[in-house]
């Protein structure tokens, strides 16, 4: 058994890499697929997450009310650091029309008797309006002026508290009776480039991976030329696909290497866990969408047919992920899909290690769903097998 | 001219014949739009908002902090999980996934608000998915603000404090948050909209890739008059699109629950001449392909970095200015900025007037471009390609017959 494994490593497959070695130093589409284009990607990701912030949104303000305390809120949304006051207006209708325009993402009206209201004790009424199009936009403008509020409303109440007699310190207590401290877990910064960057670079690395394999696989039956693969390996099935795929998940590694640079230096990405469980998870991300490749040109027989499926399906990953859209807001069904591709598990291995330093047996699910994605090629061998040898098969594209 | 009107539309018989009998093309360029529009409309359709679990650490247990507790677990956003004793039963938790944010209540909770002083809790969310924090957060501020007033009237009302009205002295500013265009803040408005446009210019580059290489596998070009081929390769790919848009936005949009506040007319001119830059973007790129796998090799990987690019998942405003400077010269981009004005906001056809330009700037700039990569490639001796040999089909026949 040993010896049968030892001839097949030093015959078949040895002559399928050596063979494997120089198409991929003739091809153009391999470099490009396998190392230049998700390198440049992963770079281009770096450069726009680097230092990213939600600083200096636009917003209108509109003064109805033209008073001291007025101006004074008006300097504290001013102070905001997501916020910055691009257009001062003097009605709602223009604010609207800047909304429309694109020029802000909302508006903040304080009202006429704004500040008579709160000399006389009766609540005073502001108004912000925001646009719901870009949630993250939203989401800062939303919490910053909520905290401009709270806090210019708590000095209005200290004020009114300490000239009825009571001290600083009571006055305090009463105008925030259950204080919120917030410790945000695992991205204490709230950090825009550590929060999507390992997903961002991820995935262009799968991508690069599953084309690599349709491309290198299929080529050998679009160009005709899987007969020579086939007895290069000596009609071997199993020596013909590891010697074709080994150099390749090698380069896919060395790759990946270079990501982990680009997170780790280029984002300053936290590591929690251990980098071996990460380079684990890696190289079975690398296997187990080998494996899909392989499944899809062995269904096809046809590379044009399995590119295309291949990169939708690889493409909607990110989607499938839940790192933006959580998957338990999915439709029941769509959360049942969103476990059909191994970057779900490796998103929350990879979240799990960086971000979290969540304890490895709580992340063997993950590792054992990724494994299992080494097993779909299994039910198509048979076809792949005719197909390496059956003229009738080539050519298709 | 005769000529010119005769090469015109033969051109656009052939394209049209090229499309037609090519499995590849029609999956890309016909199937391509309708089963991403699908598949993503699937995804994100889902407006059903969902309670995040949260894991409570009450050391006061008292009335007070149940209290608080239930009034909590009552938000829209927050799910109260379970009770736990220690911070290391609640990681695990986390850690798991089973919740997304742990609130500690401490021991003398209840014992400072019986005292009238302030009383801390803390919350710690879990930040390394941006949507349940800003849930989780959203949920407890209003809790904790709500329930302090409540007190703080209460303290009032106890120490008998000469006011006249208490509302007014605890609360002083009523806010009032108005959400626009997306008042649920659901992800499908946000982000299917741009996801739509990007589906078009993609499919259309990688269709167009397909045919143009697929022709030069054949060995197959046109050697007479640019301008007629380039504009009966472009007119066939515009009404196509044209029609295809029309099934996209005006059947599926409105079965998808999206909002359609633009007029026909307005979102029809964005729309044509959006198509218009990305054709001949397209012919423009085509040239690049010599075998008809590869526009999907080179540019699949390409949709998320150019949505990315676009501004319309994070602000335009907060993106490095070379990446906004990168982003003007694809036609998705402005051309997802006006759809979404149009469309979700009902902007009218001068609101979006400076992406209009934009794009036909785009138009001229990208036609020009294509004219002349068309016209050197003219000049070029063309042989047909070595990639071909088990090519079935080919278009040289039917060339003649038409």
């Amino acid at each position: 058994m040993i010896g049968q494994i030892k001839g097949m490593i030093s015959g078949q497959i040895q002559a399928t890499v050596r063979r494997e070695m120089k198409r991929l130093l003739k091809s153009r589409q391999i470099r490009l697929i396998a190392v230049v284009i998700p390198l440049l990607l992963m770079l281009f990701f770096v450069l726009l997450l680097r230092n990213i912030t939600l600083k200096e949104l636009p917003i209108a303000l509109c003064d109805e009310d033209h008073t001291p305390l007025s101006r004074q809120l008006t300097r504290m949304v001013e102070a905001a650091p997501a916020i910055r006051i691009a257009y001062e207006v003097h009605s709602t209708e223009i604010a609207q029309e800047l909304l429309r325009d694109g020029q802000i993402w909302g508006f903040v009206l304080i009202p006429r008797n704004f500040e008579r209201h709160i000399y006389e004790g009766v609540p005073a009424t502001l108004c912000s309006y925001l646009t719901g199009t870009n949630l993250s936009a939203n989401g800062a403008l939303q919490r910053d002026l909520q905290l401009v509020i709270l806090n210019f409303s708590a000095s209005i109440e200290i004020e009114k508290y300490c000239v009825r007699g009571l001290s600083t310190n009571q006055a305090m207590s009463r105008v925030q009776p259950i204080r919120l401290i917030v410790h945000p877990l695992f991205n204490p910064t709230l950090n825009y480039a550590i929060y999507l960057g390992p997903s961002f670079l991820a995935m262009m690395f799968l991508l690069s991976v599953l084309l690599t394999s349709i491309w290198v696989i299929g080529d050998e039956l679009r160009q005709g030329t899987a007969a020579m693969w086939y007895s290069t390996a000596k009609g071997s099935l199993m020596g013909a696909l590891i010697g074709k795929l080994i150099p390749y998940t090698g380069i896919h590694l060395l790759v990946a290497q270079l990501m982990f640079l680009l997170l780790f230096l280029g984002l300053d990405l936290p590591l929690e866990g251990s980098l071996w469980r990460l380079q684990a998870a890696t190289l079975l991300l690398v296997l187990s969408y080998q494996a899909i490749g392989l499944m899809l040109v062995s269904a096809t027989r046809n590379l044009r047919l399995a590119l295309s499926l291949g990169g939708g399906y690889g493409v909607a990953a990110f989607s499938f992920s839940g790192l933006t859209f959580p998957i338990s807001a999915m439709y029941p069904i769509i959360r049942g899909l969103s476990h059909l591709s191994p970057f779900t598990a490796y998103t929350k291995i990879m979240i799990g290690t960086t971000l979290s330093g969540t304890p490895t047996h709580d992340l063997l699910p993950e590792f054992a769903t990724m494994t299992l994605f080494l097993l779909t090629p299994l039910p198509f061998m048979q076809r792949l097998h005719r197909a390496l040898s059956d003229q009738t098969e080539w050519g298709r594209s | 001219m005769k000529n010119f009107f005769q090469i015109l539309l033969r051109t656009i018989c052939i394209q049209w014949h090229a499309i037609r009998r090519d499995e590849g093309v029609i999956l890309i360029l016909l199937g391509a739009p309708f089963i991403y529009a699908l598949l993503y409309g699937a995804i994100y359709g889902s407006e059903q908002t969902e309670e995040i679990p949260v894991v409570v650490i009450d050391h006061s247990h008292t009335p007070k902090s149940r209290q608080l507790v239930r009034a909590l677990d009552a938000t829209p956003e927050i799910r109260i999980l379970g009770e736990t004793l220690t911070s290391e039963e609640a990681k695990d938790q986390i850690y798991t996934g089973e919740a997304h944010g742990v609130i500690h209540l401490p021991k003398n909770f209840a014992n400072k608000i019986y005292a009238q002083e302030q009383a801390d809790i803390s919350l710690l969310p879990d930040a390394s998915y941006m949507l349940y924090y800003r849930e989780i957060l959203q949920g407890t501020m209003r809790v904790t603000q709500t329930q302090g007033a409540e007190l703080a009237l209460e303290w009032l009302v106890r120490d008998s404090v000469p006011v006249t009205n208490p509302r007014g002295m605890v609360m002083p500013i009523t806010y009032r948050e108005e959400i626009c265009y997306n008042p649920t803040l659901g992800y499908g408005i946000f982000l299917l909209p741009a996801i739509l446009i990007l589906i078009l210019q993609q499919t259309l580059l990688i269709g167009e890739g397909m045919i143009a290489a697929t022709r030069r596998e054949q060995g197959i070009e046109e050697r007479r008059s640019p301008v007629a081929t380039l504009l009966g390769r472009s007119l066939t790919l515009i009404l196509l699109y044209g029609l295809i848009s029309l099934l996209l936005f005006g059947i599926l949009y409105p079965l998808l629950g999206l909002p359609a506040e633009g007029s026909f007319s307005t979102v029809a001119t964005l729309l044509g001449i959006y198509l218009s830059a990305t054709v001949l973007l397209a012919q423009l790129i085509s040239h690049l392909f010599h075998r008809r796998e590869e526009p999907l090799i080179y540019l699949i990987s390409l949709s998320i970095p150019l949505l990315m690019i676009s501004g319309v998942s994070l602000p335009a405003e907060v993106l490095p200015e070379w990446i906004r400077t990168l982003g003007e010269w694809i036609p998705s981009t402005p051309a997802m900025r006006g759809f979404i004005r149009v469309q979700t906001m009902g902007a009218s056809i001068q609101e979006i007037g400076r992406e209009l330009i934009h794009l036909v700037c785009l138009t001229l700039f990208y036609g020009i471009g294509a004219l002349w990569a068309c016209s050197r490639r003219e000049k070029k001796i063309v042989c047909p390609s070595k990639n071909t040999p088990f090519y079935q089909t080919s278009l040289t026949s039917m060339d003649k017959e038409l």
